[in-house]
């Protein structure tokens, strides 16, 4: 089975049967994946969160792929772990705004539900945007420019969003954006050149 | 697009990665800690997974053979209910007709007045033996 036909019956729910099992593996070689998930993490959490806007489904999403990536993958070359981790931690933060939508369609016929999630969420955002500008006005400009920035990157088609966050956040080339996302590097280019376009359009303010 | 605006889009694309980046550096402590939680929980459920891992394969190839057989299974047993069903929609409509008669008022009315026209025949049938004893008697 090829990595793709493997992340499609992944992202149907399914384990694909030969690469269930936890590879057997040297200490050696468990040390390498656990130092390549101690680099992706970070990088991988900001752009779950930015995707989801939901700090505990972003550590779940991450968590989830980490998980897949070790039960399934982990026999690979590492060279390949990363295209292939950013590949399951989209599919994971995909299924998640599914499982999202369907829980927020059954909770609205609920009518002692308010619909303040979002009013929470933008506080919590702002209450958690990075704090370390050197001086307290500086620092709100960032966090204000840092949360209009994630607002708006949010909103893009997911492969725009995609291609922007790993060029940007994980610092991919295009070549290994187009791995990781499976397409081609001209479609990378297109979606990040498209995404750059609205983004700019939509944050002309906080950038001029 | 003019190589002005190439280039303000290409400082665009740098300062939002500057800030992105910065943010990635910059997580909570609180987050960070949450984080290398769940690398090792990951690692941990794998490891238990693996473990698992030396008797679940095992069995987890028989899984499409034993879907195949479950499946053929059903089919037989659909076909074989399909097959009595005739006979069982048969009896089902003799049941009703039965049903049908019984209900009918009209139906036990006509069978009422035929009880009462046996007498006629039964007088006709004895004035005919009647007449054939008196003409063989004759």
């Amino acid at each position: 089975m090829n990595i793709q036909a493997q992340l499609l019956t992944e992202s149907a729910g399914f384990a694909p049967l030969e690469v269930f099992a936890l590879p057997e593996s040297t200490p050696l070689e468990s040390a390498q994946l656990a130092d390549f998930l101690a680099t992706v993490e970070r990088p991988a959490f900001r752009i779950a969160q930015i995707a989801l806007r939901h700090d505990q489904d972003a550590l779940d999403a991450v968590q989830d792929a980490m998980l897949r990536l070790v039960r399934r993958y982990a026999e690979r070359p590492a060279a390949q772990w990363r295209p292939l981790f950013y590949r399951i931690l989209e599919n994971c933060v995909r299924d998640m705004q599914r499982r999202r939508r369907t829980r927020n369609g059954v909770m609205a016929w609920l009518p002692w539900r308010g619909g303040g999630d979002d009013e929470q969420d933008e506080q919590d955002l702002l209450a958690q945007a990075p704090d370390h500008a050197p001086t307290p006005a500086a620092e709100a400009q960032t966090a204000q420019t840092l949360q209009a920035l994630e607002r708006a990157v949010a909103q893009l088609p997911a492969r725009q969003r995609q291609a922007f966050l790993l060029r940007s956040i994980e610092g991919m080339d295009v070549a290994a954006t187009a791995e990781a996302m499976n397409c081609s590097e001209g479609s990378v280019k297109t979606h990040y050149f498209r995404a750059l376009q609205t983004l700019r359009e939509q944050l002309g303010e906080y950038w001029t | 697009m003019s190589a002005s605006e190439e280039q303000r889009l290409e400082e665009f694309a740098r300062r939002t990665r500057n800030l992105l980046q910065h943010s990635v550096d910059h997580l909570d402590g609180a987050t960070r800690s949450r984080l290398t939680r769940a690398r090792y929980a990951a690692l941990e459920q794998a490891r238990a997974g693996g473990a698992l891992g030396a008797v679940l394969p095992q069995w987890r190839r028989w899984l499409p053979a034993g879907a195949i057989a479950a499946t053929a299974l059903a089919v037989l047993i659909v076909m074989g209910q399909q097959s009595h069903a005739p006979a069982l929609q048969a009896s089902a409509n003799i049941a009703g007709d039965d049903m049908e008669l019984l209900a009918d008022a009209d139906g036990l009315a006509l069978t009422q007045e035929a009880d009462e026209d046996y007498d006629f025949y039964e007088w006709a049938v004895n004035t005919a033996q009647d007449g054939e004893r008196g003409e063989v008697g004759s």
